[in-house]
């Protein structure tokens, strides 16, 4: 479990059965999670790590695009899909990309939390409402075209 | 750039401000900007106490953000960059010694260096060390009192 003022911060989490699953790290956030990486923090900010070609914008789209480099496609249904991994994108009130989180093999979502731990989670609506906002796309890509998945 | 506090810009405006402009920093003539362990004076004990309280704030509020522009337009974040400039150095580098936070977009917009080469982007490990030797070759990194403190 987080701690009780972490987990404030998103209002559907609690009694959800979220499990934490990692220690806290500065080294990844959300978008290396999400793209199975542990080692990396992409982001649209200079110095971090960022697609070359892309627009260093914090909106939505870029991360769209950053996510689409990586074999990911835009796809309507967050539902289990055989033979493909899916993710979701949560932007704020202002269209900025806030989050991503990775859809498990059991149908859950991982989740890295900023700063703060990696937690599993059974909806998408865990952390949506508080400071992540709501989820604006939904990607998918081949299993078979993963790299280097946690 | 004026700063903005947090008040005067409401929560959601700060948001909006993608960019942190170059900082009007103190002088370099300012009596708290050279700071070693003989010559740690009531001033910079002051100095590091505000800008404590304010990295505390920073780190509460914004440690669940996975992006910097989220965590970089808080108004604490915006007061160190803007407000204290080069005078806050060696408190931000002891930050990232100790707390390993996400001071790089400060230190660049503070100092005007890009330390951080292009195999190293988004290497947070790597990028701590880059500023941690830069502070170490300018004489930044010379407080060990306050280190001791902490």
């Amino acid at each position: 479990m987080l701690s009780p003022d972490r987990e404030q911060e998103f209002p559907n989490l609690a009694g959800s059965g979220y499990q934490r699953t990692s220690g806290e790290s500065s080294d990844y956030n959300c978008v290396a999670w999400a793209a199975g990486e542990t080692h990396t923090w992409y982001d649209a900010m200079f110095p971090h790590l960022w697609p070359r070609g892309l627009p260093r914008s914090p909106l939505l789209r870029s991360y769209v695009r950053l996510f689409e480099s990586h074999g990911y496609a835009v796809c309507e249904d967050a539902g289990i899909e055989e033979g493909f991994e899916k993710i979701a994108l949560y932007t704020d009130e202002f269209g900025a990309f806030t989050h991503a989180a990775r859809q498990l093999e059991n149908g859950w979502w991982t989740s890295k939390l900023g700063d703060w731990e990696d937690i599993e989670h059974p909806s998408l609506e865990n952390v949506s409402s508080g400071s992540y906002g709501t989820v604006a796309a939904i990607l998918r890509r081949p299993i078979e075209s993963s790299s280097g998945n946690q | 750039m004026a700063t903005m506090s947090y008040e005067q810009t409401g929560a959601t405006a700060y948001r909006r401000l993608y960019l942190v402009p170059p900082s009007p920093s103190l002088s370099e003539g300012d009596s708290r900007l050279l700071l070693s362990e003989d010559t740690a004076s009531p001033n910079q004990d002051a100095l590091f106490a505000e800008l404590r309280q304010l990295a505390d704030e920073w780190y509460r509020e914004t440690g669940m953000f996975s992006v910097m522009h989220h965590k970089m337009m808080h108004p604490a974040y915006q007061r160190i960059t803007n407000m204290y400039g080069r005078s806050a150095i060696p408190f931000i580098l002891s930050e990232l010694k100790a707390r390993k936070g996400h001071w790089f977009v400060a230190l660049s917009a503070i100092t005007g260096e890009n330390l951080i080469p292009e195999d190293e982007l988004g290497n947070v490990p790597a990028m701590r060390e880059r500023w941690l030797e830069w502070g170490r070759r300018n004489h930044y990194i010379d407080y060990r009192s306050y280190v001791i403190a902490r």
